[in-house]
């Protein structure tokens, strides 16, 4: 059967999909938080930044709606050594008709997709440690663009 | 971009990412080819959802609040699918919309149009036994964006699906039959193939339409992308 198509999640999703983000900090694992920024280096408020790891042979999932400033926040509930890389990462956004996915390694381990990359592209894959976890930027667009997969 | 067989029959079933006449796009598409990754990277099962945290409430977007919305009531029922045409059981289905004004209660939508107290216009379900699911809402309004002079987008319901495998996460729009505004809107007609377009209207269904109470309409959702469909990157 053909597939349903994808379609933008648009500007005014948050009322809808905000329930999963959790509302009271949670102390466990670490933070890994970041810009999603455009063509321009502009911040892109309005997008929707989804996690999903393996920790201990569990999955995993996580949920950010961005601020005005680009800013996303996702708890990852396992420590860093529990964590299997790469961290999935989904970017939704008005203006992307599609999702954009990503991997997030927290450290270089140089696997077939890190290996497969030019290196200065293989940097937009690897999270830079933080005094609380991990910071990882997505550059949407433009000369420094993140690497983003298809399958 | 996802490309989809069969017969031999190649179809371009996701929009592109770069859609000149979808204005937004040309800041956050990629420029860059997409990597194929190694299949192992991405089918990753998410995790078995905890069905405790949807209630059968959620899916009735019309008893909310004390009093009921403004508004056309529908039913929109549909059945979740593999592209095998199995059912998808027990998924989770987050839909958002406008209300029967083309409004949305959110704090950026600023048409002139009267938000609905008895209205959020988000809801979520759970896909039964055989993969199906019901929300009981209004019709959403048509509303106004600055993509281009004078546009109007249809009427339309945002759908969030997560499916079996990472590979699979879709997010949509639910349209509606006979829409004047679907031949202008530029999201709906970045999806190339018709037969893929068809996908994300809904039919009208006299089935599930309520004597003195409610239309029907029916959307089935058919996930693409999972492990060892003829899916293939380009
Ligand atoms: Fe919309």
């Amino acid at each position: 059967m053909l597939p349903t198509p994808s379609q933008t999640v648009g500007p005014f999703f948050s009322f809808g999909l905000a329930w999963m983000v959790p509302q009271e900090p949670v102390d466990t694992g670490f933070v890994v938080e970041g810009v999603v920024v455009d063509k321009n280096a502009d911040p892109v408020g309005d997008a929707l930044v989804e996690a999903l790891w393996v920790a201990n042979g569990q999955a995993a999932f996580a949920r950010s709606l961005c601020e005005p400033t680009g800013r996303y926040h996702l708890r990852i509930t396992a420590s860093g050594n529990e964590v299997a890389s790469p961290i999935l990462v989904s970017v939704f956004a008005r203006g992307l008709l599609q999702r954009l996915v990503t991997a997030m390694y927290l450290t270089d381990i140089g696997d077939e997709l890190l290996c497969s990359l030019d290196p200065l592209r293989r940097q937009t894959l690897i999270a830079k440690p933080t005094p609380t976890g991990y910071a990882f930027d997505v550059i949407l667009s433009g000369e420094s663009e993140t690497v983003f997969l298809a399958w | 971009m996802n490309r989809y067989q069969i017969g031999g029959v190649n179809y371009q079933i996701d929009p592109a990412y770069d859609t000149p006449e979808y204005r937004s796009s040309a800041q956050r598409a990629p420029t860059q080819p997409l990597v194929v990754a190694p299949s192992r990277l991405v089918e990753v099962s998410f995790p078995v959802f905890e069905e405790s945290k949807v209630l059968p409430r959620d899916a009735d977007l019309c008893h909310q609040f004390p009093q009921e919305p403004i508004g056309e009531r529908i039913r929109v029922t549909g059945r979740l699918l593999g592209s095998d045409g199995r059912p998808l059981v027990g998924q989770l289905i987050e839909i958002w919309q406008a209300n029967a004004a083309g409004r949305y209660r959110h704090a950026v939508d600023d048409h002139p149009a009267p938000l609905d107290p008895n209205f959020s216009g988000a809801g979520r379900v759970l896909t039964g036994p055989d993969g199906g699911f019901q929300f009981l809402t209004i019709k959403p309004g048509a509303y106004p964006w600055r993509n281009h002079p004078n546009a109007w987008r249809p009427a339309h319901i945002h759908f969030s699906i997560f499916g079996r495998l990472f590979t699979e996460r879709l997010v949509t729009q639910m349209f509606f039959p006979n829409d004047p505004l679907l031949e202008y809107d530029p999201i709906f007609n970045a999806v190339r193939e018709r037969r893929a377009r068809e996908r994300l209207i809904a039919r009208f269904d006299w089935d599930t339409t309520e004597e003195g109470y409610a239309l029907g309409y029916r959307f089935d959702i058919v996930m693409g992308g999972h492990l060892g469909s003829p899916l293939v990157a380009s």
